[in-house]
């Protein structure tokens, strides 16, 4: 019993592992031609690069990964859960419409979808500004953050805030202190998708933001196409790593949370 | 303590009126039902009551003052759901607390309350517990003492034991009885259960096709009710159709003395329990022919039919069988007349 579950934990810790392998030995090699199996030659020239070299680069580029992710995230909450519960809660003619408009822009290439606002974007002066940027992440992150919250809503009871009300507690309160810890989960994996989304995002941000603001993963494109590879897996990694520490933290939370029923 | 007032209320919903000028009046320190049938708009009324829907038109009194434009979180009445709705990130003190830190009461104060109403509710040590963690006959004991806690005018309950078992289900009754004893609170009770209703209420309102039917004491809507479908409603459908003249009833199979108008159309209603069958012939007793027969426990439904009419008689004895004569009988003294149809 035990043998199988020590086997099971580590074949899940690899699994998780296993592309970040590759991803560290480059980081950490000099040289490294084919055929060899391992680097010839391992530094940390990768790593200082980042770090002094372009550090201040690399640091103003997660910084402005990381705003645009939150106020992304910001706003399709902001918009996503009333959208969502409406969806989800309520019927009315030309419901499913509006879903499939909804769905459009996952649906449809994102070059396509942003080739053709960039037009617009031009004409309003939105394109390479900060604004616009967050608008185009939108049209990616607000749907799924409809349909998550949606989903959250066809399965909730609003007799809860009916209740809440009866017992004497403002639209606010009822707002803040019943709805929200009520759909927390929801929010999280919302807020999630938003953030992973926004974060992640090139095509969009390359295109609006025409190469003015430069995110992270505008750098590594730039890197990769440099042709330094243990840069550009170093960058990776920089690029994962804050990512993979929300995510771990917010699956345990939920976990958790989720499984209050049972523990 | 409190009183409520219902002054020709009508409640639409998407158009259709679902309440229809009812007009009701609830006095302090009683144990009221509202009884009918599902779907006769029983919720929507609490829910206007408690001030969630708004009426169509109509006036609501609580302790004599229109409280109908008063927003449902301002309005001295407390709504309990049929489900417990307890809040499932909050525990079973926080809970019963919830009203309270919504008005703004000290926290000693709260304590101190919630610690009382615990105590009513026979929720002693469950204070910390988790929503989660409790059966489903204490998680609707923590909703009514969630209520209860707020000491309101008014407290509606809306079948708050439906979704219990029948055992659960006697016990609460029980609680819910022994509460308004100690508390005084005024309490309008919904139910479809007429058991329910009877057993526990002061008066009971019942309420068919969106309007008042009839409203009294138990005992009066169960024995003497004003017309055929108050009388079917519970259970009695043996009506004896006649005329009375001359303070005499007259009809195919009885005839008696009664002091009432003279009526062409009126009935005489026998609970099904009072008819008296018997296998052998009885002196002024009326041959028929059983039906069939319905093993219920602790009596058997028997149809019978005599003179092309249908009766059904609940008897404790268990040696009939369909197909065989009997003898019925009416003992005057059971009869109940409706005259619905008789000029006032």
């Amino acid at each position: 019993m035990k043998l199988a579950r020590w086997l099971l934990t580590c074949s899940i810790l690899l699994s998780i592992a296993l592309p970040f392998i590759p991803l560290a030995l480059w980081s950490f090699s000099e040289r490294w031609f084919y055929p060899a199996l391992l680097p010839q030659d391992m530094g940390l020239r990768a790593w200082k690069y980042i770090f002094d070299t372009a550090g201040s680069q690399i640091f103003s580029g997660l910084l402005n990964s990381a705003i645009l992710a939150f106020t992304t995230t910001m706003v399709s909450l902001i918009f996503g859960i009333p959208a969502g519960r409406a969806l989800g809660l309520y019927d009315f003619p030309g419901k499913k419409l509006v879903v499939i408009i909804f769905t459009l822009p996952l649906i449809v290439p994102p070059l396509t979808v942003s080739m053709g606002l960039h037009f617009w974007f031009i004409k309003l002066s939105f394109a390479e500004t900060f604004p616009g940027i967050v608008l185009i992440h939108l049209t990616f992150c607000l749907p799924y953050t409809i349909f998550v919250i949606m989903g959250v809503f066809t399965d909730y009871d609003p007799d809860f805030e009916d209740q809440a009300r009866s017992l004497g507690a403002s639209a606010l309160t009822i707002l803040f202190q019943i709805v929200f810890p009520l759909i927390r989960p929801g929010i999280i994996i919302a807020a999630l998708f938003s953030f992973l989304l926004s974060w992640s995002q090139y095509l969009g941000t390359l295109i609006i933001g025409g190469g003015k603001i430069l995110t992270l993963p505008i750098l590594l494109f730039s890197l990769m196409l440099s042709g330094d590879r243990p840069v550009a897996a170093a960058v990776s990694l920089i690029f994962i790593f804050p990512v993979f520490i929300v995510l771990m933290y917010s699956a345990h939370n939920l976990g958790r949370h989720g499984n209050r029923g049972i523990r | 303590m409190g009183s409520l007032q219902l002054q020709e209320i009508t409640i639409s919903y998407g158009g259709k009126p679902i309440i229809e000028k009812l007009s009701l009046d609830v006095g302090d320190g009683e144990l009221f039902s509202l009884l009918g049938p599902s779907g006769v708009g029983k919720t929507t009324l609490l829910k206007t009551i408690a001030g969630l829907i708004p009426p169509k038109s109509g006036t609501i009194f609580i302790n004599g003052i229109d409280v109908t434009k008063i927003p449902a979180e301002k309005r001295d009445a407390v709504l309990i759901f049929q489900q417990p709705l307890l809040f499932p990130f909050l525990d079973v003190g926080d809970n019963i607390g919830f009203g309270l830190k919504m008005s703004r009461v000290g926290r000693n104060e709260t304590e101190q309350r919630v610690k009382s109403i615990l105590a009513l509710t026979g929720l002693q040590g469950l204070k910390d517990r988790k929503v989660h963690q409790l059966s489903g006959g204490q998680q609707q004991r923590v909703a009514l003492a969630r209520g209860l806690v707020l000491e309101p005018s008014i407290l509606l309950l809306d079948e708050p034991f439906s979704n219990l078992d029948a055992e659960l289900r006697l016990r609460m009754r029980e609680l819910i009885q022994e509460v308004q004893r100690q508390t005084g609170t005024t309490m309008l009770f919904v139910t479809h259960d007429q058991v329910e209703a009877l057993s526990i209420s002061h008066r009971v309102c019942l309420l068919l096709g969106g309007t008042v039917r009839q409203t009294g004491s138990p005992e009066e809507l169960f024995n003497r009710p004003v017309d055929r479908e108050v009388a079917s409603f519970f259970g009695c459908d043996n009506l004896i159709a006649g005329a009375i003249k001359n303070n005499c009833f007259a009809s195919k199979y009885l005839s008696c003395q009664i002091n009432l108008k003279d009526c062409k159309r009126c009935f005489a209603s026998i609970r099904p329990e009072d008819i008296i069958l018997s296998p052998a012939e009885l002196q002024g007793g009326i041959p028929a022919k059983i039906l069939d027969i319905r093993f219920e426990g602790s009596t058997s439904r028997i149809n019978v039919v005599t003179g092309g009419q249908t009766f059904t008689v609940l008897s404790k004895r268990l040696k009939y069988h369909a197909g065989q004569n009997v003898w019925l009988q009416f003992p005057l003294e059971r009869l109940h007349f409706i005259t619905e149809f008789c000029k006032v």
